[in-house]
């Protein structure tokens, strides 16, 4: 075990792991309150989560810039309605850097290894910056981060170069050269019209079409900005008239007739004006009820695929050999590079693995039959751990930030609450939780998430259900879950002082 | 906002019964959701002027049911004074409610007009009703109204193409209009009706007058007023904030055509007032929602 350098913060109050989202908003709210016993561990060298790691060309965000934004840090300065990645892991940077969260954050501390000491009732975390030692572990470690690769053999073998969407390699010279993309999600359809531009030739391996919508994106003109920064209402307003709209789109993923059909209709009639041949069009019409797979805004990508040196593989990548890529339709292809865009894990997250409860009992155990928490944020045989951006997050319809917002409330008002109460330790027991999962796993067999027709990230693909997947409102998930309820919780323990 | 017609209000999982009960010679149709789902009280919804359940609860009755057991009146517009209008349609609310959800506490949400004829309900026989959510409604139709239905009733007269235009201009606030294409506007322009049955309704508008039954509403109430609602200014929301005992008051950034705006906020409001009528205190502006 690594020695211990001396650290103010080795011995907290509050230990957050991960310093995205979730993270930076709780370290942002814990400052504001004047808190100062809290470290935020996170395993790079910088802020920003996802927005971080994910530097493709092309890539944006498909919520808002506006929603997709603290509601207690609005922006004025987006540069436009969907604002690149770049812009969202500079609005985070900077709300670290002013929130003053800059003396928290340490960088290189991966959390390897996370646990309840059953003596003196407090956590202990592992990291190769040595240990640290907290009342209250909160893993903030999200669940689109941890790249996932697909299991095609020889996929290891390929002679050419090889990466991950989230692990672009920058210095690599992609113009001129032969591309296969694998995969038609999120980050696929942004990348594809960006290297079609300077590929020689870019071959897009689908394995299912995606519904695809307008992406309505436009500038944000100087005048607006300007605006946004005289009366920050406007900004407000914006948010607010982003929200609920969004938030009413959740109609169709309840499958109600005429919201399903007006969201196919913007869907199919956006790939019949943007593709006049019938057999391409076929083969770009997904075979699910829309919503069941995320759904995608783009108007680029589409004419991408219509570019004479694209070719839309309608199949999936079924082995590779040397150089050459074979699709599961038989056909080949000499390929210099391979972008491999095909997601994260989602179900069974590398974090559990390395949380150690009650007992010694590992997280992932916990979680063999898929993932859950009580409220989204608080598990069975794990106390004073909260979860932020965890199972039953992941919204198809609005931004998880406000999903993210929520938790942090319960999250401070859980905290507020072991103040008044010497600092008692909280832990939910298997009843309430196992309760709470039941209710979700009722709301999600009424959506298109489990009625859709198809397999995708918000299942768990070991047992079927949606445990990812927030099957109701957004709004309904502040008024369920954001309230603290100290009744929920066993509350027997204390945690010993601190060092 | 096309037609009356009794077409199921909804789809998806919810598997309502559609019902209809006489009260002299009108014919008074309603939609019940009958899954309880939960012991929360059943929501009764009213529908507002030229409308019906399916083209102003399209959204916010299959969304409220997946919680609680819901029933919607489809209004008859009665012949006769256009004064007793809203103690006749009034009648019809209580009828269904006394049918369908006898000898039980319901939360009735009205909205446009059929906030006046919820309140009218309540304020009349306060047995039926255990809490009252009234969306844009108004306490006694002013000046500012009675312009408005005079040039309502003028076109109708004169030019239906431009009454069709003034409807859209009238029910949308200025915000949403803004931000539609040419199609999207010439669309919702041709779903207003102009019929008798409209005419009628605009008549009963003239003369809404709650200044009596306001003050004989004895249950917990809610009050939701459209920022920019030009057709029932939120002032008029104000009024009947002082006007009933146990009210609370909120407001949506809307025109009047909140349940099209707004209806996610709605649902919101609806199902967070019905699990718990006493959550804000009588008197209570609710806080900002800021997500």
């Amino acid at each position: 075990m690594p020695t211990s350098t001396p650290d103010a913060l080795r011995d907290v109050s509050v230990i957050i792991v991960g310093a995205g989202f979730s993270g930076l908003g709780l370290g942002i709210q814990l400052r504001r309150r004047g808190e100062t016993s809290f470290v935020i561990l996170e395993r790079a060298d910088d802020v920003g989560g996802s927005w971080r790691d994910n530097t493709y060309p092309g890539v944006a965000c498909d919520v808002p810039s506006p929603l997709y934004s603290y509601s207690f840090r609005t922006n004025p300065d987006w540069s436009r309605m969907f604002s690149p990645g770049q812009e969202i892991w500079d609005y985070l940077r900077a709300a670290a850097r002013e929130e003053g969260l800059g003396p928290h954050l340490r960088f290189g501390a991966e959390m390897l290894e996370a646990r309840w000491n059953e003596n003196d009732h407090r956590w202990t975390v592992r990291t190769p910056q040595g240990e640290f030692y907290g009342d209250v572990l909160v893993a903030a470690t999200g669940h689109l981060t941890d790249i996932k690769l697909p299991e095609v053999p020889g996929l290891e073998t390929f002679t050419g170069e090889l990466f991950h969407s989230a692990r672009w390699n920058h210095d690599f010279p992609l113009a001129g050269k032969r591309i296969g993309v694998v995969g038609t999600g999120a980050s696929a359809i942004q990348i594809v019209p960006q290297l079609a531009e300077i590929a020689d030739q870019l071959v897009v391996f689908q394995r299912s079409a995606p519904y695809i919508q307008p992406r309505r994106d436009r500038v944000f003109s100087e005048a607006e900005k300007n605006l946004f920064r005289r009366d920050q209402r406007t900004v407000e307003e914006m948010r607010e008239m982003l929200f609920w709209y969004n938030d009413s789109r959740f109609a169709a993923r309840r499958l109600i007739d005429d919201y399903l059909a007006e969201a196919s209709w913007q869907a199919l009639s956006h790939l019949d004006k943007q593709v006049s041949d019938p057999e391409l069009r076929a083969k770009l019409t997904p075979d699910y009820t829309i919503g069941c797979k995320r759904i995608l805004l783009s108007d680029d990508y589409y004419p991408a695929i219509q570019r004479p040196n694209v070719h839309l593989e309608a199949a999936a990548l079924e082995r590779v050999e040397g150089s050459t890529a074979f699709s599961a339709a038989g056909e080949a292809f000499e390929l210099d590079v391979l972008v491999v865009a095909t997601g994260f894990e989602t179900y069974d997250l590398p974090s559990s693995y390395r949380i150690f409860g009650r007992g010694g009992n590992a997280l992932a155990d916990h979680w063999s039959n898929g993932m859950q928490a009580y409220k989204s944020i608080a598990t069975a045989g794990f106390p004073n751990l909260f979860l932020l951006n965890g199972p039953g997050t992941s919204l198809g319809h609005n931004s998880v930030i406000y999903m993210i917002e929520a938790q942090i409330d319960h999250l401070l008002a859980a905290l507020d609450w072991r103040s008044a109460h010497d600092g008692r330790v909280l832990e939910v027991s298997s009843e309430i939780e196992n309760a709470f999962a039941k209710r979700l796993d009722e709301g999600a067999a009424e959506t298109v998430i489990i009625r859709g027709g198809c397999s995708s990230w918000y299942l768990d693909p070991r047992n079927g259900r949606a445990t990812l997947s927030w099957p109701d409102f957004a709004h309904r998930f502040r008024d369920e879950c954001a309230p603290f309820d100290p009744a929920a919780y066993d509350h027997g323990e204390q945690s010993a002082a601190r060092a | 906002m096309s037609t009356a017609s009794t077409v199921p209000a909804t789809a998806g999982d919810v598997k309502e019964n559609h019902g209809s009960l006489h009260i002299g010679d009108l014919e008074v149709n309603f939609f019940d959701s009958v899954d309880e789902h939960s012991g929360l009280p059943p929501i009764v919804l009213v529908h507002g002027t030229g409308g019906s359940t399916r083209s102003h609860f399209g959204f916010l009755f299959p969304m409220l049911a997946a919680k609680q057991r819901v029933v919607a009146v489809d209004l008859a517009t009665p012949q006769g004074p256009p004064d007793e209008g809203q103690i006749r349609m009034a009648e019809q609310v209580q009828a269904v409610i006394e049918k369908v959800l006898p000898d039980r506490p319901v939360t009735l949400a009205g909205y446009s007009l059929g906030a006046v004829v919820a309140a009218t309900a309540a304020g009349t026989r306060p047995d039926l009703v255990g809490g009252l959510i009234l969306m844009a409604g108004w306490l006694k139709t002013d000046a500012q109204q009675k312009l408005r239905n005079d040039v309502w009733r003028a076109l109708r007269q004169s030019d239906v193409e431009a009454l069709r235009r003034y409807q859209a201009f009238c029910a949308f606030s200025a915000p949403l209009l803004a931000m539609l294409s040419d199609g999207e506007i010439e669309a919702l322009v041709s779903s207003f009706r102009t019929d008798d049955v409209m005419a009628a309704q605009m008549e009963i508008n003239r003369h809404v007058d709650l200044t009596d039954v306001a003050p004989k509403i004895a249950c917990p109430t809610l009050i939701v007023a459209g920022t920019d609602d030009l057709m029932t200014p939120f002032r008029q929301s104000k009024r009947l904030f002082g006007a009933i005992a146990d009210a609370r008051y909120t407001e949506v950034t809307s025109g009047h055509a909140m349940v099209v705006e707004r209806p996610a906020e709605l649902v919101h409001l609806i199902a967070a007032f019905n699990a718990n009528p006493n959550q804000y205190p009588a008197g209570a502006i609710l806080p900002a929602r800021r997500p």
